[in-house]
């Protein structure tokens, strides 16, 4: 049994997550300010905390900030604060997520899903593979054409699997649509349309949580695409 | 409260009373202690001189560097003194021994008048001499010597003059003796050398006109010169010993009448003692009352009376002293008067211990007394006043003026009604009186010097230094307070005259027409100018060296008014960047102000005030779009926690299967409208941000042809939806512009929202890149999207762009109404022009951005 503990002030979105959650078959503890959530973290063994960052008494950002000191647990930051500052600072101390209020239920099941594989399966992966690539939860094993994304199997196209794999093994780089084009087609582009965007497209729907705010496959609008290096 | 107050200020009020008065004495003690070093210094100087009284006169003698810690008798001072008594004494007992017999004075005295003359020298064995009384020889003095020239013939030479000649002879046994033995009865033999010893010749006598003696007074045999010569030679030789001798003793008469009210026993504290032997008679000279006993005890009296003195025995070569002065120096003395101090000569001097006349001795004794041990004290105490002086100086200068207000407790200075004098006047009137009153004094002082007692010298050097100070510290003490209040300039008539002129030339210039403003200096300008010029001209020919001077003058002079001109000049420059800086936003720019004047200095102030006031309503404008922004993120993060709950919870009700068709329309207008406020929060707080520039740009090269292909990519399914066809119509390659990446996308995202909500369905979408250059050359990318509206555009381009306003005034449709507004403002901030232009059913979007070339 998998043990998640949730942390808000606000207590009706607290018994809304809990609903969402025990659906899924977890079990859920339920904090109201970061002390209690520290003290619930001490108590019990949890697998999985959510923590909203205004809080009374103690907030979600010096909460993490201590149990960071003694547990490496998923924690998902849960906040009305939608400024790329504030996801950056939520990031950098230690969050392994960051979802804005008002959230999409499904979306942060997923995202607990998502957390949870990579903490409990990908921690002990240990694959020497020459033909295996993987970017943070994203993995593509180029010898069974199968990718997994936190350990879950993503179908994909050829075209869309030759684009993952191209931008996969170049992490970091940015790829544009004639370029791509042309790795992947083999011919030179010329007045290279939005197929390849429209590809792209599919592939985020399918590897991302969220298609709008990718974790893997990143947009950078103007110029191309890219895979993070994580 | 309020008693604490008034208490508050009672005490202050004391305070400052106390400090007036604290001030006030060291006001004064600053006085006394120049007064004090001064009078310390005078006494000094005025004691380090003593003038005592001497045979001679006054004499002054110096204190500085006497040791202090010896006493008077081992002073250099008292062995100064008892030298030239010594000397006294010793010339005194040579004049005696020329005018006493037996210690007393003898005026039948017999002066052997050759000898007499001749006491310096040694006598021959034979000498031709007259013999007169010491009493005849005064009184001719008295009267003077006198001669007349005598026509006579050789018979009456003969007649006038001795056939023979009287020589006396000294003694064998007295050979090698001087005038000392001439003196001594016995000791000559007169010799009478009868005429026909004599060459024949001599007695036959050519007439002549002789200068001859009048005899006035006889010898003591009753003869006069003439008949003790034989001829014209000896004779004139024997008038000039007798004149010799006459105009010596007469003046060794009268220093003898002074020395011996000099040595007189109670007039002086010197006691002598001097006995000589010649021929085994014994001659004793003293100032001792009781001079009848033997030699040795009034030499014993002596030495009992005077702790200092000197005993000196010629003939033992035997010295004593308890003094500095050396055998040396009484020889010397002794041997000066060699003709009056035979062999056997005993000198004892003392000093009187007992100080009981009032001699040079006793004033010396005093003054050392009062001047030498307190000679440091004196001059240290002097040296302490005069640093009290400065250091009290110092501090009143520092705290001179201040007060602290009674109210605030501020600081302040506090003027006299002099320091309102103004500064000028009143630094000369300083300068005055001080150098007039030191030069007073000075003058004062040099003619006083040596006249007057050294009480009176010190009294007034004291006044006098009062005086000084006083003045001194009237004057400095109104400047320091000027200089702290800062009205040294302020108070000066060259400010006031400065001012004035100022005002006049500036009167002039404001009030009158431009032409006049112009023209009048410059005709100034050019007479000056002109007539300097021939001055020169005038000047070179007839004087070689004034014209150089004048050109000088006019060299000055133009450059100046160039400088006037320049400086001018340059001061417009200036306005004029100033405006164009400011004109072109950069608002704090200020225009410098130094070195400007008159309209210059106006047009520089009003730029500035202009430029300032703009700022600051830029600034205020953009505080408050700043203010806005953090209120409206605040409000919305307030709105999104209870709007998660909504979200949440109608999605929850979604999940339980509600079969009520009704309440499944219900909960999806609920579904759709808390998105749309989430939307709507998320815009608001965008568009706030941007239009209140709170956003930071991350500048990149965009390639327009790939975005807009990324974002149809991104679309194509919704257009599919729609029915809506885009086409893309850009050229071949890459079309870049600078740009921040996520930025540029949003404006292309919410103007394909745009699109999609407002687009007629079934309608092409034209999406066209293209260049074009602007006025200045600059090539420029024009990107343009363009749709069919479904609904009549019924506002304007302006409107739609304002917030919250849209196509369409019901306000039913999706979306927030600031997408427009989005779009247009982040196009802004990153460099580039949005426009709307509609035609009909037409809606077109442009995009401008400058190219960025070189690739």
């Amino acid at each position: 049994m998998t043990n998640i503990l949730v942390c808000d002030d606000d207590k009706e979105i607290v018994d809304a997550i809990e609903i969402y959650l025990l659906q899924e078959g977890y079990r859920v503890y339920k904090a109201y300010d970061g002390e209690q959530a520290i003290r619930l973290l001490k108590e019990q063994n949890i697998q999985l905390l959510i923590i909203d960052i205004m809080m009374p008494k103690l907030d979600g950002i010096h909460a993490t900030l201590k149990i960071r000191e003694y547990s490496s647990i998923p924690i998902i930051f849960l906040s009305a604060k939608s400024e790329d500052t504030d996801k950056i600072l939520g990031l950098n101390i230690g969050a392994d997520d960051y979802v804005t209020k008002p959230f999409n239920p499904l979306e942060l099941v997923a995202r607990v899903k998502s957390n949870l594989r990579r903490y409990t399966q990908l921690g002990n992966l240990n694959v020497e593979n020459n033909a295996l690539f993987t970017a943070g939860g994203l993995c593509i094993n180029d010898d069974t054409k199968e990718v997994t994304v936190d350990g879950e199997s993503v179908r994909l196209t050829p075209i869309e699997y030759n684009i993952l794999l191209l931008l996969v093994k170049n992490k970091g780089k940015v790829f544009s649509i004639d370029q791509i084009y042309e790795n992947i087609w083999n011919e030179e582009a010329i007045g290279a349309d939005n197929t390849v965007a429209v590809h792209i497209r599919h592939i985020r729907e399918k590897i991302e949580i969220n298609p709008k705010d990718p974790r893997y496959l990143k947009v950078v609008w103007g110029v191309g695409y890219k895979i993070e290096k994580q | 409260m309020d008693d604490q107050r008034i208490q508050d200020d009672n005490r202050k009020t004391e305070q400052k009373k106390k400090s007036k008065k604290g001030r006030t004495f060291l006001h004064v003690l600053q006085h006394i202690a120049l007064v004090t070093a001064v009078v310390l210094a005078v006494t000094v100087l005025a004691g380090s001189y003593l003038s005592l009284p001497s045979r001679k006169g006054v004499e002054r003698y110096s204190l500085i560097g006497e040791d202090r810690s010896a006493a008077f008798e081992d002073s250099r001072l008292f062995n100064h003194l008892l030298g030239n008594n010594i000397s006294d004494v010793i010339c005194y007992g040579a004049i005696r021994s020329q005018m006493e017999t037996e210690g007393v004075f003898d005026p039948k005295k017999e002066i052997d008048i050759t000898a007499f003359a001749g006491r310096y020298g040694e006598l021959p064995q034979e000498y031709i001499t007259a013999r007169y009384y010491l009493d005849d020889l005064l009184k001719w003095a008295q009267a003077g010597l006198e001669y007349e020239d005598v026509w006579m013939s050789g018979e009456e030479v003969n007649r006038f003059l001795s056939s023979g000649r009287t020589l006396t002879k000294l003694d064998p046994g007295n050979s090698g003796a001087k005038y000392l033995t001439s003196d001594l009865t016995g000791a000559t033999q007169v010799v009478d050398v009868s005429g026909n010893l004599l060459d024949p010749s001599d007695l036959e006598r050519e007439d002549v006109q002789e200068n001859i003696l009048k005899n006035r007074h006889r010898t003591v045999d009753g003869k006069n010169i003439e008949n003790f010569v034989s001829s014209w030679e000896e004779y004139h030789s024997l008038c000039d010993n007798l004149s010799a001798s006459v105009n010596d003793l007469y003046i060794n008469y009268n220093n003898y009448l002074d020395y011996k009210d000099y040595f007189d026993a109670g007039d002086s504290n010197i006691v002598y003692l001097i006995s000589k032997t010649i021929g085994g008679k014994t001659e004793v000279y003293t100032n001792m009352e009781n001079s009848t006993g033997t030699a040795s005890q009034l030499e014993k009296e002596l030495k009992k009376r005077c702790d200092k003195y000197i005993y000196y025995d010629v003939p033992r070569m035997e010295f004593e002293t308890n003094t500095m002065i050396e055998e040396s120096t009484l020889r010397y003395l002794l041997n000066g008067y060699e003709y009056a101090y035979p062999e056997e000569t005993k000198v004892m001097i003392g000093v009187d211990s007992s100080y009981s006349a009032m001699d040079s001795f006793t004033q010396a004794r005093d003054g050392f007394g009062n001047f030498v041990p307190y000679l440091w004290q004196y001059l240290s105490g002097a040296v302490i006043c005069i640093l009290i002086y400065l250091l009290l100086l110092m501090l009143l200068t520092r705290q001179e003026g201040v007060v602290y207000r009674r109210d605030t407790g501020e600081r302040a200075i506090a003027l006299q009604p002099e320091d309102h004098i103004p500064t000028e006047p009143m630094i000369l009137a300083g300068i005055l009186l001080l150098g007039g009153s030191l030069y007073g004094i000075s003058k004062a002082v040099n003619m006083l010097w040596q006249s007057v007692e050294s009480g009176f010298l010190i009294a007034l050097a004291g006044a006098s230094a009062l005086l000084v100070s006083l003045i001194f510290s009237f004057f400095y003490y109104s400047l320091v307070r000027r200089i702290k209040a800062q009205i040294l300039w302020r108070g000066s008539l060259l400010r006031r005259m400065a001012k004035a002129a100022r005002r006049w030339i500036l009167y002039f210039f404001r009030n009158s027409t431009l032409i006049l403003r112009v023209w009048v200096p410059l005709g100034v300008f050019v007479l000056v100018n002109g007539g300097l010029v021939l001055l020169i001209f005038c000047l070179a020919m007839d004087q070689k060296w004034l014209w150089f001077p004048v050109l000088l003058i006019l060299a000055a002079l133009d450059g100046f008014v160039g400088n006037v001109l320049y400086r001018s000049a340059l001061a417009r420059q200036r306005v004029l960047e100033g405006i164009e800086l400011i004109r072109e936003g950069n608002l704090s720019h200020k225009v410098a102000e130094d070195g400007m004047f008159g309209e210059d200095l106006a047009l520089a102030k009003a730029v500035n005030s202009i430029g300032e006031s703009v700022k600051n309503a830029v600034e205020t404008s953009m505080k408050d779009e700043r203010l806005k922004a953090d209120l409206i993120t605040n409000v919305s993060h307030d709105i999104k926690t209870p709007l998660t709950s909504i979200i949440n919870y109608v999605d929850l009700i979604k999940r339980q299967n509600v079969n009520d068709p009704k309440i499944r329309e219900y909960i999806e207008v609920l579904d759709v409208k808390s998105q749309r406020l989430k939307q709507l929060t998320d815009d608001l707080v965008e568009a706030s941000k941007i239009s209140s520039g709170n956003i930071v740009l991350q500048w990149e090269k965009i390639n327009l042809v790939e975005l807009l292909n990324q974002t149809i990519g991104e679309f194509s399914e919704k257009f599919e939806e729609k029915a809506l066809f885009p086409v893309l119509r850009a050229p071949k390659g890459s079309v870049f512009i600078e740009a921040d990446s996520r930025r540029i996308w949003r404006v292309i995202e919410n103007l394909f929202n745009n699109i999609l909500k407002y687009a007629l369905q079934g309608t092409r979408v034209y999406i066209d890149l293209g260049f074009y250059e602007d006025e200045q050359k600059q090539k420029l990318v024009m990107l343009s999207i363009k749709n069919i509206s479904a609904q009549p555009l019924k506002v304007s381009p302006e409107e739609l762009t304002e917030r919250f306003i849209r196509g369409d005034e019901s306000r039913t449709t999706e979306g927030s109404g600031l997408g427009l507004s989005i779009a247009k403002n982040l196009t802004e901030a990153q460099k580039g022009a949005f426009e709307i232009v509609m035609d009909g059913d037409l809606f077109k979007v442009n995009l401008i951005f400058p190219l960025l070339e070189g690739e």
